[in-house]
């Protein structure tokens, strides 16, 4: 397990941050969804020994994250949210002095930084200061920042904020990248849901400092209902009257393709209508639950449930 | 597998020590300071002329102690001796050199760190010290110090050490230079073994002057985001208690029988220091030694000089050279030396608590 969390609180004055967490996290790319202010950030300072917890127990790679922080900073690379640097440092000192501070030996720390700089493509930006870089470039240097010291597991907090489109796919190639060759786990802490689409394998939904879901993606993706689309060459029609006549609902979407839902085998339905039908199929594919449904009904769950105040 | 691979490797390896961190600190703010400002180059250019005063009066003592020496063909080294001392104590001097030059030199170094380097120090901590935490809170850059496994008192102890650094350079380096010099100058090799405690005391003097300092203005630094309100402020604490220092102390003199209030010390960061300095050097017994030896007349002068600030109106010790005035001046005024160094020791811890909330706090946010 990364992340094992046993009744894990935090208040901040007389707000509930996070309210009793449980949950234990297998190794992988996990995406830790939720809107702003469900806690997705205070969770990763809790983890990293940043933030002190109120109540509860959370332990990172088998490390208590209260009595053992400094040994969990060793292990675990974070790239925050904020668009923090060190003034005055070029791109390449700056994540040089990440791996030094990180207790790697100086030679090896300018050595890595250029690796991670590579890595991250960022070419010869990296001998002009940080603060002229765009927010594209900051990202970049964040990452190598956070990979330097070869950590075992990676918190990456909103990492493709404020990215264009590129930058964005570039972005998630690389976490994609590192968890699949090179074995590195990630949480990834977001909002947009098609970066968690995109790169993880599982899915940790937060509201208000509560645990909404979690699941592995294609669990999660698993359609609740039996239904598949249908797509045919030429016009669907024909297959759709045959269907709706053998008593299932059919929704076309298009001239050429249909939603087919409805009870008992609805594969072998499918082919018996096609059959009848002498139509041509290109396509059938079940139907699949979005991360957006899950995570809109997730959150319509909690908004009936408000988070209580410290009493 | 490819054979070349651009890019991500893992890394296993022998990590360094906690305080190799602090100083990758230190390494780079000092990069940071030294490379982002003219202004800090010129003051540390600056900072080392003084040595061009101080190394002629160390020829000066070196020539006048040696008794083979003829004052009157060596009339003008004779001189910038006697701007200093009374020809009283270099007579002395010529007789006894083993017993008055490490006294004498023990003053005359006290006065490189009181009347120029402790003022330059003060100069550069201006320049270098306060942007070093501001600059932290406004780019956020607490989060990528604190998210690699430092703890608060390290990142406290690299920053501090940045400003160490800088006033160390200015007073403890030059120090050293200059002791060599004098040695190179000195009339035999016994001065070497009678005067080398100078050097433990030089670096403890450059300490406790740059640690106190380099708290103060780190504290200052750590309360904004802006390093032009933090070098306001850090002017505004110094030169104010500077001036309300230098206003209790004349008006004190001016009235009779009336001595300056020993809190008055504490108004002064860079008096305070002196304070604690003086009692490194021994200002005080070192007076007394180089006068003692005069007899009833130095035993006289001697208290006169120590008593200076309650004996103003005496015009008989207006009568004495300038600068022994001002030795006199310092070493009989104020709070004593190890109250100074106490006053110190308080005010720092007191720093480095405020420092270390801050850091804790900004992280948290």
């Amino acid at each position: 397990m990364i992340l094992e969390l046993d009744n894990v609180t935090k208040f901040y004055g007389s707000y509930q941050a996070l309210a009793d967490l449980t949950v234990k996290v297998g190794p992988g790319a996990i995406g830790l969804l939720g809107p702003n202010g469900a806690g997705k950030s205070t969770l990763i300072k809790a983890l990293l020994g940043l933030v002190d917890l109120s109540r509860g127990q959370a332990k990172v790679l088998g490390l208590d994250a209260r009595r053992q922080s400094r040994r969990i900073r060793e292990l675990v690379g974070y790239m925050p949210e904020d668009d923090c640097s060190i003034a005055g440092l070029k791109g390449i000192q700056s994540v040089a002095l990440a791996g030094e501070l990180a207790g790697l030996p100086r030679r090896t720390a300018l050595r890595r930084a250029h690796e991670m700089l590579d890595f991250v493509l960022l070419d010869e930006a990296r001998y002009r200061e940080v603060q002229t870089y765009s927010v594209g470039m900051r990202q970049k240097v964040k990452l190598a920042q956070a990979l330097i010291h070869a950590p075992k597991l990676l918190f990456l907090d909103e990492p493709t904020n404020g990215l264009d489109p590129a930058g964005r796919q570039r972005m998630l190639q690389l976490i994609r990248n590192l968890t699949q060759e090179k074995d590195v786990s990630v949480v990834v802490s977001t909002h947009i849901l098609g970066d968690v689409e995109a790169c993880c394998d599982a899915a940790l939904i937060l509201s208000r400092g509560t645990l909404l879901v979690y699941d592995s993606l294609p669990n999660l993706q698993q359609s609740v209902d039996s239904s598949c689309r249908v797509r045919v060459e030429g016009d669907i029609a024909p297959l759709a009257a045959e269907l709706t006549a053998r008593g299932h609902q059919v929704d076309e979407a298009n001239r050429d393709e249909a939603r087919v839902s409805g009870a008992g085998d609805l594969g072998v339905a499918i082919f018996e209508a096609v059959e009848k039908c002498d139509a041509v199929v290109r396509e059938i594919t079940p139907s699949r639950n979005s991360l957006e449904k899950i995570y809109l009904q997730a959150m319509r769950t909690t908004e009936e449930e408000p988070v209580g105040e410290k009493s | 597998m490819p054979i070349a691979e651009r890019g991500y490797r893992h890394w296993e390896g022998k990590r360094t020590g906690a305080l190799s961190r602090c100083f990758a600190i230190t390494r780079f703010e000092v990069s940071i300071a030294y490379q982002s400002s003219r202004l800090l180059r010129r003051f540390l250019f600056i900072a080392w002329m003084p040595i061009l005063y101080f190394c002629p009066l160390f020829l000066a003592i070196g020539y006048v102690a040696d008794p083979s020496n003829d004052l009157r063909s060596g009339a003008m080294l004779t001189e910038i001796a006697g701007e200093l001392f009374p020809r009283e104590v270099i007579e002395q001097l010529r007789e006894n050199p083993e017993i008055y030059l490490p006294a004498i030199w023990s003053v005359v170094f006290y006065l490189f760190f009181a009347w120029t380097q402790s003022l330059l120090s003060m100069i550069v901590v201006a320049i270098a010290g306060p942007p070093l935490i501001a600059r932290d809170h406004k780019s956020k850059a607490f989060l990528v110090y604190f998210s690699k496994p430092i703890q608060a008192w390290q990142y406290l102890l690299g920053k501090l050490a940045t400003v160490v650094f800088f006033v160390l350079s200015m007073t403890l380096i030059p120090a050293l230079l200059l002791y060599s010099i004098s040695i190179a100058l000195s009339p035999d090799g016994t001065t070497l073994t009678a005067t080398l405690p100078i050097i433990f005391k030089a670096s403890l003097a450059s300490l406790i002057t740059a640690v106190p300092i380099g708290l103060v203005v780190l504290m200052i630094s750590s309360l904004t985001k802006d390093r032009r309100i933090a070098t306001f402020a850090w002017l505004v604490l110094w030169i104010f208690g500077e001036i309300s220092f230098r206003v209790l102390t004349a008006t004190s003199a001016l009235s009779a029988n009336a001595r300056p209030p020993a809190w008055a010390s504490l108004l002064s960061l860079r008096e305070l220091s002196m304070r604690a300095v003086s009692g490194i050097f021994q200002v005080r017994s070192s007076i007394e030694t180089v006068f003692q030896g005069l007899g009833e007349s130095g035993d006289r002068l001697s208290r006169k000089m120590l008593r200076l600030a309650e004996d103003m109106g005496d015009p008989a010790a207006l009568e004495r050279p300038r600068s022994v005035q001002q030795i006199a001046d310092l070493a009989g005024m104020g709070i004593t030396p190890e109250l100074a160094t106490l006053a110190l020791i308080v005010l720092s811890i007191g720093c480095g608590f405020v420092i270390l909330q801050r850091a804790r706090k900004a992280v948290r946010i």
